[in-house]
């Protein structure tokens, strides 16, 4: 029997928004994912695959500009004259206006775009079938490969952009797959899409695979990216990991401490600083009072020197030393802490979420810190400034 | 902390004020509004600068060390300040405040009624009377304020042009658009498609109606070939018959024309004029040969004549020659001949001399007894004269007086004459010692002329010297005969030789141009050039009439040749077979009667194409409309900007929320905190009341309402205008002290209305200079009257 080779992919995401990345280089990063797929457009090619699978979210269709629509069209038209063959599958990011940008992208001879709802077969090469199905509104719900059923002999390949039930990490339902259905649905291999690390859930000699995106869309994936090389012939599928080069990105925890929140802080970020690298940097643990806008501060100086820096600001304000037992304290940092702390507590109607009261102290910490009193009284009351000649 | 100095330039006054200050009570009494306004602003450091052109203020604060402040105007209009440690000598930070202003009301309160019935002596907004800590407070508050206004501009938003939801709404209407404009381009295109397909189907069908339709035509027009093509037959068959003519003609003339001896290229046209050249040569060369000859015969002669002349010439100067002509004995002759030309002149003047001598010679007895003469009638007449009258034999001899004149006179005339005749005695002797030398000069000069002669005489061997110089000149001319006869005989011969090449030349010229006729006429068989002329005539007329003949047979052919026109013929017979089986295999329409319906369903898919070639356009364009503002959206950036403004949404939305959560919680607290401040403020306002009026019993309450701080002077002298007055002082300095806790600054007290001060409240500023130093700015005569404490300073 002769081996198959398939490249697997999914959660290319071609033109997605990117909403995670500053604005400056969001462009760049667009251009990164159009590279990403001519890489494995490049490495079909050059690993002389037969078929190239693609399960879901090729691209982000509404907002997918032309250009990078005939880019895809081009990838695919090279696949075409390496005779490898292209078997796509609609994801929900693709799911608009019928997917006609989409049908416009896989309008190649060589490309076969599942687009019917129920289970239909494309045959590339013979004793070779290709199963797919398109994941809609109507059909999500259902569990898809009860629905499939496999006829004739041959290498049986499935295809699809849903959920494998248990998948770790994945907490979306579409499509749901089973283990059980898995090993009673006589596919050789399941192509997984939708999830967007790579995971193996073969169950027995069933072989299910989720690709995982080969690029990083956002901050919500971590680790290398990947495509895989799926073989099969007559003694079983076996399946290789191809790493997908790409812009390093890392999301790092920075635990900081109330009295050396800054040094710390400062200093973490010193020491990841790479002008091509995409951080985010999730800061964690407890701050004074007067730090309460230190997350925003490091992430301004500390931007140029990333190619994409975000800080998020996960700490919380440590509650300063009473200076009074009395609850109506002649501090006003003490009493607005003691208020908003008091506002977390008490059970009441109005409760506010943590995360708005946790804001609003800083907020408020912030300003009272910041407000020049004297200067404020006697703008407020006189109504005098400068001279607008001055 | 007090004002030591003021020194200022008002800028519309163009003048400058420089006043000292007291640290206690000043008055300062200003005329011109302008100016007090200027002096306000100055000291004030703060304001309406306009008027004040430059300042300077000497403060001393509460350490004792002074302080400069300078404002200063630049030429662009900017003030720059900048304050001066004098005794450092270092510019230090602008205190933020050093004076606190006041300005006595005119009149009435600035407060309404309260509803309780109290008259209230000043409302203020809270944030301004409450101490440093609530002050804080209602700046968070105004701070959470703003920023639940301002989620936007808190984000870095540009929200120039409405709010983030129309923006982000916009957003998503471009991405919409060209999704629409997508899919209406999807669906052009394939409308487009399908017009090209039916529209080429209309194409394949209308084009087989046209072959039916043209079928009928096309027979038409194969008949009207196939009568082209047998036309053309019968044109070539005649063609060739006449071409068969011409031929033969043709041979014929070929055959008269080789018959002509010479034909062999004798008879070239480029030939006959060259024989017809050297005929014409050989002619005039011979006659050049003839007068050559003759003009050689003359220059013999010539040359023969001036060979004889030369001889006699030559004879003639030879004979010349003998006699011993020359030049020089000329040239001495003539020298002779003037020498004794000059000799002979000379001898006539000697001559000429002796004569005029002899002549003056023959004069000597005439003087002599000139002389005599004289001497006697002197003598004669002198003795007359002398002699006594008695002397005289007579008495008529005696001389009379009239004769005694006479006598003297005569005596005179006599010696007159004696002196004469000496005189040219005299001469005559001088003349004859003269004519003595002229003898022996003209004996000298007939000696010299004789000698002249002869050697002359010698010379000429006995000819004249007009003889002799004729001989000469004929010796001369012989010669120059000579010379020219020889330039004669070398042109003569240089001629004659030259005449001598030209004759050779004309032989050498005739042999070889006769060589050459006999060349040419060899190949004619002709003997002379006239006979192979006249051959050559009848020769071109057989070639003209060969020539003829070969145009005709060329007409025949028009430029085809026969063979040709066989072929011509057998491809006419071939296509003429052709294009009738052609005409035979189309089917005529006209036949089956099918005609009338193509051309109805031919007039039916013609306007169902025309239809769908409009749609066609139609859609082509709108296709290119889409593009074009499909092309004008970046779909991406449309996307990408509307998912950020969302996330921005989600952010601001959250913030706004903790801004507001925020605001409550500060709010409350000022709630908890402002009527306890407000209650300390009422006590320091009543206790600065008390001091400032001196009276121990007044009392100021301080309420809080609506963010409003309402202070109300209690007790029986509420009604007592100056003690209001007073009190807003209080209240004035009461705030103010809560801000001074590190220095006192000076009040200025501002009064530029005409309205007298009430005495109570100018008082009342003096008992406050106790504690800090008052400078009350006031009109001329709104102050009542001074202490002598008071500084009193004027500016008119």
């Amino acid at each position: 029997m002769k081996l198959l080779k398939i490249l697997h992919t999914s959660d290319v995401h071609l033109d997605h928004v990117l909403t995670d990345y500053n604005r400056d280089c969001r462009s760049t990063r667009r251009a990164e994912l159009v590279s990403a797929f001519d890489f494995l457009v490049d490495e079909a090619i050059r690993q002389a695959a037969d078929i190239m699978l693609i399960a879901g979210d090729l691209i982000s269709a509404r907002s997918v500009s032309d250009s990078t629509a005939s880019a895809v069209r081009e990838g695919f038209r090279r696949l075409a004259a390496a005779s490898i063959f292209a078997a796509v599958v609609p994801g929900e990011a693709e799911e608009v206006h019928s997917l006609a940008m989409l049908r416009q992208v896989c309008s190649e001879p060589n490309v076969h775009l599942f687009s019917g709802e129920e289970w239909s077969r494309v045959s590339p090469m013979a004793g070779v079938s290709v199963w797919g199905l398109r994941t809609t509104s109507r059909n999500s719900t259902t569990n898809a490969l009860a629905n499939l059923v496999i006829e004739g002999s041959g290498i049986h390949i499935g295809l699809m952009h849903g959920t494998f039930e248990a998948t770790p990490g994945l907490d979306s339902f579409i499509s749901p797959v089973t283990p059980t259905e898995l090993s009673q649905s006589g596919l050789d291999y399941l192509a997984l899409g939708h999830y967007h690390n790579m995971v193996n859930n073969s169950v027995g000699r069933a072989t299910c695979w989720y690709s995982g995106s080969p690029v990083h869309l956002g901050f919500d994936t971590r680790g290398e990216r990947h495509a895989l090389i799926v073989t099969v012939r007559g003694d079983g599928v076996r399946v290789y990991p191809i790493k997908v080069p790409g812009r390093p990105q890392r999301v790092v925890n920075i635990e900081v401490t109330t009295t050396r929140a800054r040094e710390q802080l400062y200093t973490r970020l010193a020491r990841l600083a790479s002008s091509e690298l995409c951080l985010r940097a999730e800061v964690e643990g407890e701050t004074e009072p007067g730090d309460v806008g230190l997350v925003s501060l490091a992430e301004q100086d500390f931007r140029s020197k990333f190619f994409h820096l975000t800080v998020a600001d996960h700490t919380r304000v440590s509650c300063p030393p009473w200076r009074s037992s009395d609850v109506r304290s002649m501090d006003l940092d003490e009493a607005f802490f003691r208020k908003a702390a008091r506002l977390t507590a008490e059970p009441g109607a109005a409760r506010k979420p943590p995360e708005v009261v946790a804001r609003a102290l800083k907020l408020g910490l912030g300003a009272l810190g910041e407000v020049d009193t004297l200067v404020h009284r006697e703008t407020r009351a006189k109504g005098q400034g400068q001279a607008a000649g001055d | 902390m007090f004002i030591e100095r003021l020194a200022l330039k008002v800028r519309a006054k163009r003048r400058a004020i420089e006043t000292d200050l007291a640290p206690g009570l000043s008055v300062v009494s200003v005329d011109d509004p302008a100016v007090a306004r200027a002096f306000v602003s100055a000291l004030r450091w703060a304001g309406d600068l306009a008027g004040v052109f430059w300042a300077e203020l000497v403060l001393v604060d509460g350490s004792g060390s002074r302080i400069t402040l300078t404002l200063e105007r630049g030429a662009d209009g900017r003030v720059a300040r900048r304050a001066t440690d004098q005794g450092a000598g270092v510019e230090i930070g602008i205190p933020s405040q050093h004076v606190m202003a006041f300005a006595l009301p005119t009149a009435g309160g600035a407060a309404e009624p309260h509803p309780d019935g109290h008259m209230a002596l000043l409302s203020l907004p809270l944030s301004a009377v409450l101490p440093v800590a609530e002050t804080r407070l209602c700046a968070a508050i105004d701070a959470m304020d703003d920023m639940a206004g301002e989620v936007y501009a808190g984000e870095g938003v540009d929200a120039r042009d409405g709010s983030m939801h129309v923006h982000r709404a916009r957003l998503e209407g471009r991405v919409d658009q060209a999704h629409r404009l997508r899919s209406r381009r999807a669906a052009l295109e394939s409308r487009l498609s399908w017009l090209a397909e039916r529209v080429s189907f209309i194409d394949g069908r209308l084009s087989c109606i046209e072959s039916a339709l043209i079928a009928c035509a096309e027979r038409d027009d194969l008949e009207d070939y196939i009568e082209r093509l047998k036309a053309c037959f019968n044109e070539c068959d005649q063609k060739l018959s006449s071409a068969r003519v011409a031929r033969e003609a043709l041979d014929a003339a070929r055959d008269r024309r080789a018959a002509c001896p010479g034909s062999d290229g004798a008879f070239e046209p480029a030939i006959a004029a060259e024989v017809r050249s050297l005929d014409g040569s050989l002619r005039d060369l011979e006659r050049k040969a003839q007068d050559f000859e003759a003009k050689l015969s003359c220059a013999a002669a010539w040359v023969a004549r001036l060979k004889v002349e030369q001889a006699l010439t030559h004879e003639k100067i030879r004979s010349a020659r003998g006699k011993d002509r020359s030049e020089h004995v000329v040239s001495q002759a003539r020298t002779l001949s003037a020498a004794i030309s000059d000799r002979e002149e000379a001898l006539d003047r000697v001559g000429s001399q002796i004569a005029s001598a002899d002549r003056v010679l023959m004069q000597r007895k005439a003087a002599e007894r000139i002389t005599i003469a004289g001497v006697v009638v002197a003598a004669l007449s002198l003795a007359a004269i002398m002699l006594p009258p008695d002397v005289w034999p007579s008495r008529a001899a005696v001389i009379p007086e009239a004769g005694v004149s006479v006598l003297l006179t005569l005596m005179a005339t006599g010696l007159l004459s004696t002196v004469y005749g000496i005189r040219r005695g005299i001469e005559i002797e001088g003349r004859a010692e003269a004519r003595a030398a002229l003898d022996k000069e003209r004996a000298a000069l007939a000696r010299q002329l004789a000698w002249h002669r002869q050697q002359l005489s010698s010379m000429l061997r006995g000819r004249t010297l007009e003889e002799y110089v004729d001989e000469l000149g004929e010796l001369r001319r012989l010669a120059q005969r000579r010379d020219a006869m020889a330039d004669e005989m070398k042109e003569a011969l240089a001629d004659s030789t030259r005449m001598h090449n030209e004759a050779n030349l004309v032989r050498v010229r005739t042999v070889r141009a006769r060589e050459r006729l006999t060349e040419l006429l060899r190949r004619s068989g002709c003997a002379s050039a006239s006979s192979y002329l006249d051959a050559y005539e009848r020769y071109r007329r057989l070639e003209w009439a060969f020539q003829d003949a070969h145009a005709r047979l060329e007409s025949a052919l028009g430029g085809l040749t026969e063979p040709c026109i066989e072929m011509d013929m057998e491809i006419a017979a071939e296509e003429i077979a052709l294009a009738e089986a052609n005409r035979d295999a189309l089917s005529d329409a006209r036949a089956n009667g099918r005609l009338r319906e193509l051309s109805e369903e031919y007039a039916l898919k013609a306007l169902e194409r025309e239809r769908l070639a409009s749609e066609l356009a139609a859609c082509l364009q709108e296709l290119g409309e889409s593009e074009s503002e499909l092309g004008a959206i970046d779909v991406w950036e449309a996307a990408s900007d509307a998912a950020e403004a969302a996330v921005r949404d989600e952010k601001a939305a959250l913030r706004k929320e903790a801004a507001a959560c925020a605001r409550e919680l500060l709010e409350e607290l000022l709630d908890e905190r402002a009527p306890e401040a407000a209650a300390r403020l009422a006590e320091s306002v009543s206790e600065i009341l008390r001091f400032v009026a001196e009276a121990r019993d007044v009392q100021v309450t301080c309420t809080i309402d609506d963010g409003q701080a309402t202070f109300f002077l209690e007790g029986a002298r509420r009604a007592d205008e100056c003690m209001r007055k007073q009190a807003q002082l209080a209240v004035e300095l009461a705030i103010r002290e809560l801000a001074d806790a590190r220095d006192v600054v000076p009040l200025v007290v501002e009064h530029l209305s005409s309205t007298p001060i009430p005495a109570g409240l100018v008082a009342a500023l003096r008992r406050v200079s106790l504690t800090r130093q008052v400078i009350l700015l006031a009109s001329p005569g709104a102050v009542p009257e001074c202490a002598p404490t008071d500084h009193i300073i004027s500016i008119a």
